[in-house]
């Protein structure tokens, strides 16, 4: 069965952005931003109104809006894999950058942890390389947990 | 190996190409070259070609799109797909004719556009990165296994400002047309027997047959037909097929014209191209069909391609 479409209003989008200035330092975001499952967010740069798409949403079989952007987990928002290289959030993000040398990246992207001991709070961080980011990954002061989907992993 | 043609595939080709046949069964024979979009909603096309130009030897050959990047180099089977730029949506694996029916569609901005037949997604995302992810861009397909590649391609491309749908043609213009939802550009890639595609995929010389052709050629007229029926006044309908039958393209682009407000555009294109034709067996076309264009792989060393532009009067 298809996730329910719901269109977040302006106060739950506040909430979404407060939570992202605090872990990335994003304080703005254009998107519109959709919940299609608990915790899931997409995000939608489209012209459409919120009205002209539930009016769509009522006529069409939508299978998708937009773009996988991320979800809230251990009560903080994992950015999504694909949505941390657009340039519009790229550009934005400033807090909680790991970068890593390029003898580490190919590790990282065949989905391996990575050890840092650290003393840092445990949080989501985003793992750079050259200028590249390549994924998400959490700290928890010991290693670095890789985030990094399947489909988009080097194979070993 | 050889590839091996039907012996009926053959002889149309032959009847098609006339003493150009010879070129086009070498150029069959000949490497293929692998050739890459830069996926402009996420790199530039220069930082791209620095990134690549450490691991392969490329070309971007079209002076006005430097997003087309060929890969000259001798791949590994699956290098390209493997390559940490594709795994992060810096580029498209997209063969260069494919390329060409959203340059004739020129998508903008503030466009509203439909792609009506749109996996697996190569050129749903060339147009939402023509419309900088923004305007509106409404891609469907009828089959829901195809969908899911496509929202795959999308989100991996970074597109969002896409909304997916699951529809036959006819289902969604009855739908979008009682809205008087309209479109101004709309992208009629149809779904056609792949001819034009033998090198890449030589399945396609095995299930040749000229009934499935007329099957095709029944289903485009209904797909594209619809089309036109959710296109705004002066709208742009492209209709392109990756096939060098007739009877699926000058055809189909002859039905539209005799039912349809419709008039044929001229096309230019980075590439060389060929000009309809307008008799085919038995069949005679409107002269105007010479304004679409063919595209043959002895012309490019690309794959084959159809592709017609027509606006709608009132």
């Amino acid at each position: 069965m298809k996730p329910k479409i719901q269109l977040l209003d302006k106060s739950k989008k506040k909430k979404i952005i407060n939570q992202l200035e605090t872990q990335f330092g994003i304080s703005n975001l254009p998107h519109l931003f959709i919940q299609t499952g608990k915790g899931k967010y997409r995000i939608y740069s489209g012209s459409l109104s919120k009205e002209e798409i539930n009016i769509l949403g009522k006529n069409l079989n939508i299978e998708i809006i937009g773009s996988r952007f991320g979800k809230i987990d251990k009560e903080k928002i994992r950015i999504n894999f694909d949505a941390i290289n657009i340039p519009e959030i790229k550009n934005k993000i400033t807090k909680n950058i790991l970068e890593i040398p390029d003898s580490l990246s190919q590790t990282w992207m065949k989905g391996e942890n990575i050890e840092f001991k650290n003393e840092n709070e445990p949080n989501f961080v985003i793992i750079k390389n050259q200028d590249n980011f390549i994924g998400l990954g959490h700290n928890n002061k010991v290693f670095i947990q890789n985030y990094v989907p399947k489909e988009r992993r080097i194979r070993k | 190996m050889k590839l091996k043609l039907k012996p009926k595939f053959e002889e149309r080709m032959q009847l098609l190409l006339g003493k150009d046949y010879k070129n086009y069964r070498e150029t069959l024979e000949k490497r293929y070259i692998n050739s890459i979009r830069c996926n402009i909603l996420k790199i530039s096309p220069e930082k791209l070609k620095s990134k690549l130009s450490k691991k392969w030897k490329i070309k971007q050959p079209y002076k006005n799109h430097p997003e087309i990047i060929t890969i000259e180099s001798e791949l590994q089977p699956g290098e390209i797909g493997r390559a940490l730029e594709h795994l992060l949506g810096y580029f498209y694996v997209q063969e260069t004719s494919s390329m060409m029916p959203p340059l004739i569609l020129n998508p903008k901005p503030e466009e509203n556009i439909l792609d009506i037949a749109a996996s697996p997604g190569s050129k749903t995302t060339q147009i939402a990165a023509m419309m900088q992810n923004k305007g509106n861009l409404i891609a469907n397909d009828v089959a829901l296994g195809r969908v899911k590649i496509l929202s795959t391609n999308l989100q991996r491309c970074g597109v969002t400002n896409t909304i997916v749908t699951n529809h036959d043609a006819s289902n969604l213009a009855s739908r979008l047309h009682k809205l008087k939802f309209q479109f101004d550009k709309i992208l009629v890639d149809a779904p056609c027997s792949g001819e034009g595609n033998i090198r890449t995929n030589p399945k396609t010389c095995a299930m040749f047959n000229e009934k499935i052709i007329n099957s095709f050629s029944n289903k485009q007229k209904q797909i594209a037909g619809n089309a036109v029926k959710l296109l705004k006044q002066d709208g742009i309908l492209i209709y392109s097929t990756c096939t060098h039958a007739p009877e699926e393209n000058e055809a189909v682009v002859n039905y539209l014209l005799d039912n349809f407000p419709l008039k044929l555009e001229e096309i230019k294109l980075p590439i060389k191209t060929r000009p309809g034709i307008t008799k085919w067996k038995d069949q005679t076309y409107n002269k105007e069909v010479t304004k679409c264009a063919r595209i043959y792989p002895q012309d490019n060393n690309t794959e084959g391609f159809f592709i017609a532009k027509l606006k709608k009067l009132k």
